[in-house]
């Protein structure tokens, strides 16, 4: 886990169709609450590419989201945006990235019409017509068509209606980079699913050109969109890849009762019941389980998180 | 700014603080001037203290309370707080509009309806033909600022406060106050004089502090979400 | 020992071989674009591309600068070759695993020996 920045550097050659650039780069970042520090040497988001940010409650997701997307500014470091000559954050770079927060984005008096129209006051590339579409499509607020809808207000609509309408807000937008903080949480299953279709028809459409980056919880629905992926414990990065290079990098073994015990060192994170065990090991380390009974398969994402997570946390699990 | 302005405003908005309320404030002077003669300026104007503090929990009703409400979406454009400053600012220009607006169509209706002014009792003071056409619109121009600074003066405390009933008491509490300076101050000052000019100094000095004081106030709470609090 | 479960990425890059050796997709041809085939598969657009590389690194397709991938010629010398490099990659494999298993060469040989009568019969 030591040499996660080798990883990259060996990658970028062989998923760069055009070679690999990146959309935002960080340096130094730097932000302090009580009991809590964010740390982040460097962190550079590939472009072209959906990547996914996962922890712990409390890791410093929100918190590093809220820094790029620029309704933070009380922080050290610097961030370079899409390949600027300047640092940080302005009204242009701004224009260029959308960006839905689980805390209060609307007022809640505002009604959906005037979400539209607040929209087109604060952005010059918002798309009433698609934002319409997107409100039809999407079902906000269902059940009051046609007139009824756009008087809806904000504070009215539920946790899911209003993350839709957040979507709506900023899908509607000419954007290249969408930070999104947990947009999959408030969403049904079915809406989920709908989510994902957005992410990749975005990335389609940007053509290389656009990017996502996105916090969640719910990794196995979200895996289909995930490219790249990025671990926080403790207000740092401990762990990111492509996933496929992930994939390769760690491996999920199976084995009996009887092997637990031996297993329990190499392995990073290990369940065991009386049948046996099942666990999670870096590949290099494969070769140590010889001898024993064990089965090979390549993991999951969401089985990788977990174990990186395990082998970093503060928790007693 | 008209239009960083209009985008707060929602249509049931625009209806009733733009049509609505200023059309029944002017029926109320209509009807009381008819009873009770010259005083009933004041009424209007002092309910219209009352329906701005109300009605401005539909446009940035609880922005300054203490669990604020970040409205990050602002924060996603490099124009959020200028469009908020802006609507802010309008808000307060659109208070004064109306309660001008209020006051004139009031005073030239009373004008017309004095004939229950004839019989008012003792205590009405006979406000606008009781000085001369100099001081009467300056007494005219003291109420409307009376008025204004009032609404501002509540709207600023209510958006500290989140719930109706806190609003309903400052409401309620900020419109007496109107009635009683609006009443008592050219009482005291004994108008019909000069003395009306003073009053409408002081009520404008205020109406502007206050004012300052109220959009400050809100886009401090708006940009404190850029850093801790 | 097992290594069951064959990836999203193989299992694409397995339809689209098919697909080209059996003439479907024609020399010249530009597979679908990356992040397209990704929408249309609901799959991440990293996994559509380690397909794509699977296919070029087998001599399927080329990678044109930001224009995609197109399929390469195939000649029925190429077909044959792609087909060995596949036996050989699946024996490496066991080799590997046989390895690991703490398996004797002999021991290999009879297993391989075994499943082979069992594909006769």
């Amino acid at each position: 886990m030591k040499d996660k920045r080798n990883d990259r550097g060996n990658h970028t050659g062989n998923y760069g169709v055009t070679g690999q650039e990146n959309i935002l780069q960080a340096q130094n970042l730097q932000k302090r609450y009580k009991g809590f520090a964010l740390s982040i040497p460097r962190l550079e988001l590939p472009k072209g590419f959906a990547t996914a940010l996962v922890g712990e409650n409390g890791a410093g997701k929100t918190t590093l989201l809220n820094l790029l997307a620029g309704i933070r500014l009380d922080y050290k470091g610097e961030i370079n945006y899409f390949g600027r000559q300047e640092k940080g954050i302005d009204g242009s770079v701004q224009e260029r990235i959308g960006y839905t927060g689980p805390g209060s984005y609307f007022l809640p008096q505002w009604t959906i019409r005037q979400v539209e129209e607040i929209s087109g006051i604060l952005f010059d590339n918002f798309h009433r017509d698609r934002f319409r579409t997107f409100c039809g499509e999407l079902g906000i607020s269902s059940g009051l068509a046609g007139f009824g809808y756009a008087y809806r207000e904000v504070k009215k609509l539920s946790d899911g209606n209003r993350m839709k309408l957040m979507l709506a807000a900023v899908l509607s937008r000419d954007t290249e980079l969408l930070i999104l903080d947990e947009p999959a949480s408030p969403l049904d299953p079915l809406m989920r699913d709908k989510l994902c279709d957005m992410i990749r028809g975005y990335l389609e459409q940007g053509d290389g050109e656009r990017s996502v980056f996105f916090s969640t919880h719910n990794i196995t629905d979200m895996e289909g969109v995930t490219d790249y992926c990025l671990i926080m414990e403790h207000g740092s990065i401990v762990e990111e890849g492509f996933v496929e290079d992930l994939k390769e990098k760690y491996i999920a073994v199976k084995g009996e009762a009887a092997d637990a015990e031996r297993a329990r060192d190499i392995l990073l994170s290990m369940s065991r019941s009386a049948y046996g065990f099942e666990g999670i090991c870096l590949a290099e380390d494969m070769e140590k389980l010889a001898g024993m009974d064990v089965a090979f398969e390549t993991p999951g994402l969401s089985q990788i998180c977990v174990a990186v997570m395990k082998a970093n946390t503060k928790l007693k699990i | 700014m008209l239009r960083s302005y209009t985008v707060f405003t929602s249509i049931p908005y625009r209806i009733a603080v733009w049509g609505l309320i200023p059309a029944g404030l002017v029926a109320v002077a209509a009807w009381s001037g008819s009873k009770i003669g010259d005083l009933a300026l004041v009424l209007p104007l002092m309910i219209l203290v009352l329906t701005e503090v109300f009605s401005d929990s539909w446009l940035f009703g609880g922005i300054q309370t203490k669990d604020s409400e970040k409205i990050d979406y602002l924060k996603c454009s490099g124009r959020g707080m200028a469009v908020m400053s802006n609507a802010l600012t309008a808000d307060m220009i659109r208070k004064l509009f109306t309660a001008l607006a209020v006051a004139s169509v009031s005073y030239f209706l009373i004008g017309r309806v004095k004939g229950g002014a004839a019989a008012m009792p003792a205590l009405a003071i006979n406000f606008i033909s009781a000085g001369e056409t100099a001081q009467e619109i300056g007494l005219l121009g003291y109420l409307v600022l009376l008025s204004y600074s009032f609404s501002v003066l509540g709207t600023f405390l209510s958006r500290y406060g989140s719930t109706v009933y806190i609003n309903m008491m400052l409401g309620y509490g900020t419109m007496m106050l109107a009635g009683l300076a609006g009443i008592y101050c050219p009482m005291l000052l004994g108008y019909p004089s000069n003395s009306v000019f003073l009053l409408d100094l002081l009520a404008a000095a205020a109406g502007g502090g206050i004012s300052i004081v109220a959009v400050r106030a809100a886009m401090k709470k708006v940009k404190g979400g850029y850093y801790d609090e | 020992m097992q290594n069951s479960g064959v990836p999203i990425y193989q299992q694409i890059a397995e339809q689209l071989k098919t697909d080209i050796l059996a003439g479907k997709l024609k020399e010249g041809e530009y597979l679908p674009s990356i992040r397209g085939l990704a929408k249309d598969l609901k799959i991440s657009v990293i996994t559509t591309m380690k397909a794509y590389e699977l296919l070029e690194a087998e001599g399927l397709v080329t990678a044109a600068q930001g224009k995609g991938f197109y399929v390469n010629a195939q000649d029925s010398e190429m077909l044959k070759e792609q087909h060995l490099r596949r036996v050989e990659e699946a024996l490496q494999e066991a080799i590997k695993a046989a390895q690991i298993a703490g398996m004797t060469e002999q021991e290999l040989r009879g297993t391989l020996e075994a499943l082979l009568r069992m594909e006769d019969a």
